[in-house]
């Protein structure tokens, strides 16, 4: 199955808290200053709080956005620029008082994001002042860049309200601050309540909803639609790399570098020490069959990537491509039937769920070995499953999970945060 | 016999699929395996032996069955209205049964409960259940009302049954997800591959009893072929033989959507290109013929589907169409249509 598709899950929630407390300290101070509105927002790097005395309150835009009161041609404005390394579905340049952000793909866009205050650039194409004063967003994969930013409090739609799990985000939505601009279940977004929420910006995901019918609509009213097709990402580094990408509506490139540079640094560090300790690479197996087709990722692919990372010898690292293989189950059988592990199963949630799906299955020495690991520790109890929104930001973590399931030697103590072994009953 | 030569061919041409298709596949097995494996010989190779037998053998099995069952079973339909446009799922079966998957997928799958999962894909047994359970429900009412109206208002329920059916799924996809939305286009693709033994010995005993019932209505059909009317004044009882074909194309359709999705194509064509083959409208020739025509036409179509030699595959609906559309098509311009149906 193409990862993009794999969003949620039923299940429970509260793990978010426990988590916080193993995760580094300068993520968790960052997460709680992303705590809510109310909680004043830090750091000389936020623009929207420069100046005159950073006010957040309630939930309100701040009386001061970072405008400029006088604007001298030439003069550069955005002095904190990012640069981007691993992600290649955007590209950002910068020209004094504006700034371009290309969005590659298949929904190309240009939008040029000027300091608000400054005069509108003779260019063609969408113009945003920015700092943006709301936004809407219609997949769980960027929410964590809005505790990452502190903009929580800019956070007027989201799609699906019930797959959101990050539990700070989750009492903002208690409050009514956030509209469901999704209804329920929905592949389509219900226009009529985007209209009446009006963010400055709309995030859309995939293709089909960014050239949306309706959704050209919402230009009459002042929101402007964003393609952030974060799930074509090549490397999972790429994917949290988007922060940079939201940061350039809210001038906060600078905290957006800090938070990457350490989530990459942690990545990094961890494949690193698995490039220099570890002994062997098992071999591993992912995803599962459809009617007979088992959807496996390509060799370029996230996954393939983020195993290879992991230590693990993945079995169709020799693929081309970076989407998804239509394989005959056969042919999956016959190259992984000897595999040491299966990771990321499909979706299912027990060895007995999987055997009363395809009895062959059950032909994988993975699967008579028990060494079925499944991301569900942190499930919701409305059917969001946090690796799909904490997991694509912090690749580290998921990084962590496989490293600690293949070379246990190399993180004994590791506690994990997403993946869980498979018992032969789903858990309670 | 008269074209005996013919039925050798069908049966050559049907056995040797069946032999290509265990031979050949994504996985690469030596022929000297396979022949083991057909002679009941111990395969050696692990590997090999659960390809050969929990793999290979059970998806032949399916295709050659579903083959059979799709073309006979679009033969039945095609007599029974005299049409030649008519098929297994006239009746509203594979609406019915795409509606079962539709809410077991998008609507079961997405109500957080129970059989639901991250991806919103229920699991096969689920999907086979609600596909029996909606084809079943269509056949119902067909059958409440078949005693009581023409055929021609049976298939115009039928058609109307399909639009309902449709208009509901049409709903249930615009209210899903998108990964939901795939799941259920991907079973609308159809595949004999996701089929195992243990989902077999529920199928094939079903589709053999659907054949059953066919070929006992073989000589009834006859008459029947020349209108209701007149196969009352030859005699023939028309509403309880209009019952069993209704039944035997319940099961052989039923059967197969449910277990390998909906499988377009063969039940319309293959009838015409047994017609085509053999010249005649007499079922007890028709049948068996369309029945090997069937079988050959799907193990052919798994075969490409399976693109030997490559690890991917095909959506075998696409193949049984692209494959099968020119060579029906030139059997069919060879020897005019209508006259099968005078």
């Amino acid at each position: 199955m193409p990862s993009r598709s794999h969003r949620s899950s039923p299940g429970r929630r509260g793990w978010r808290d426990v988590f916080l407390a193993g995760v580094g300290a300068s993520i968790l101070a960052l997460s709680f200053v992303a705590c809510g509105p109310g909680v004043e927002p830090s750091g000389p790097d936020d623009v929207a709080a420069e100046g005159a005395g950073a006010e957040v309150g309630g939930g309100g835009f701040p009386a001061d956005r970072g405008c400029v009161e006088r604007f001298t041609p030439g003069e550069d404005l955005f002095p904190d620029k990012a640069e981007i390394r691993w992600a290649k579905g955007f590209s950002v340049s910068y020209h004094g008082h504006y700034k371009v952000l290309e969005i590659h793909g298949p929904t190309p866009t240009r939008l040029a994001l000027v300091r608000c205050g400054a005069p509108a650039p003779e260019v063609e194409m969408a113009i945003i002042e920015v700092p943006i004063p709301s936004l809407a967003t219609a997949s769980t994969t960027e929410l964590a860049h809005l505790e990452a930013l502190d903009v929580v409090d800019r956070w007027v739609a989201h799609a699906d309200l019930r797959f959101v799990s990050s539990s700070s985000l989750r009492e903002v939505i208690a409050t009514g601050a956030v509209a469901e601009i999704g209804g329920a279940d929905a592949g389509h977004l219900d226009v009529e309540r985007l209209v009446q929420a009006a963010p400055t910006v709309l995030f859309v995901d995939t293709p089909e909803r960014a050239q949306s019918d309706s959704l050209r609509l919402l230009g009459g009213v002042g929101t402007t639609v964003v393609p952030f097709p974060t799930y074509l990402e090549e490397f999972p580094l790429g994917r949290t790399e988007w922060l940079l990408a939201t940061s350039l509506f809210f001038n906060s490139e600078a905290r957006a570098k800090d938070v990457f540079a350490e989530i990459e640094a942690s990545y990094l560090g961890l494949k690193r020490r698995v490039g220099e300790e570890a002994q062997r690479r098992p071999t591993v197996l992912t995803s599962g069959p459809w009617q007979g087709v088992w959807y496996v990722p390509a060799g370029e692919s996230f996954m393939a990537r983020l195993l290879a990372d992991g230590g693990a010898d993945y079995l169709w690292s020799s693929a081309e491509g970076v989407g998804t293989l239509q394989l005959d189950i056969e042919a999956v059988f016959a190259r992984a039937r000897g595999a040491d592990y299966w990771l990321f199963p499909s979706h299912w949630r027990s060895l007995g769920e999987i055997e009363s799906i395809d009895t062959r299955l059950t032909r994988f020495a993975a699967f008579k070995s028990g060494s079925v690991f499944a991301p569900d520790r942190r499930l919701n109890d409305t059917g969001g499953n946090d690796y799909w929104e904490l997991g694509v930001f912090r690749p580290d973590l998921v990084l962590g999970d496989v490293v600690s399931v293949l070379h246990p030697e190399i993180l004994p103590d590791h506690k994990p945060t997403f993946l869980r072994r498979l018992e032969r009953d789903p858990p309670p | 016999m008269r074209d005996g030569w013919k039925w050798l061919v069908l049966l050559a041409l049907a056995g040797g699929l069946f032999l290509a298709d265990l031979a050949f596949g994504s996985a690469p097995v030596p022929l000297h395996a396979i022949l083991d494996g057909l002679l009941g010989r111990p395969i050696e190779d692990p590997a090999w032996r659960t390809i050969f037998s929990e793999f290979r053998l059970p998806k032949a099995l399916t295709a050659a069955l579903a083959g059979a069952s799709l073309a006979v079973s679009g033969l039945l339909m095609q007599t029974l209205f005299r049409n030649p446009l008519a098929g297994p799922y006239v009746l509203g079966i594979s609406s019915g049964a795409s509606l079962g998957v539709a809410i077991a997928i998008l609507a079961v799958g997405s109500s957080g409960v129970g059989l639901v999962s991250g991806l919103g894909v229920t699991g096969d047994a689920a999907v086979v259940g609600a596909a029996a359970a909606g084809a079943a429900v269509a056949l119902g009412l067909v059958l409440l009302v078949s005693r009581r109206v023409s055929v021609l208002t049976l298939l115009i329920l039928g058609m109307l049954f399909g639009y309902a059916s449709s208009a509901v799924v049409t709903i249930l996809l615009h209210w899903s997800r998108a990964e939901r939305i795939e799941s259920y286009v991907r079973w609308t693709f159809g595949s004999f591959a996701g089929v195992t033994w243990s989902e077999l010995v529920v199928l094939a005993p079903a589709l053999l009893f659907g054949l059953g019932l066919a070929f006992v209505a073989a000589k009834p059909l006859d008459a029947l072929h020349l209108g209701e009317v007149q196969a009352r004044a030859l005699g023939t009882g028309v509403g309880p033989l209009r019952t069993l074909v209704l039944v035997a194309t319940a099961l052989l359709a039923g059967g197969v959507t449910a277990f390998c999705g909906p499988i377009g194509f063969i039940g319309v064509a293959v009838p015409h290109l047994a017609r085509a083959l053999f010249a005649t409208s007499e079922h007890r020739r028709l049948l068996p013929a369309t029945a090997l025509c069937g079988v050959s036409v799907a193990l052919a179509a798994d075969l490409v589907s399976q693109l030997p030699g490559s690890q991917s595959v095909l959506p075998l609906n696409a193949v049984t169409a692209i494959l099968g559309t020119p060579v029906i098509a030139a059997l069919v311009l060879r020897r005019r249509l209508e006259n099968a149906f005078r």
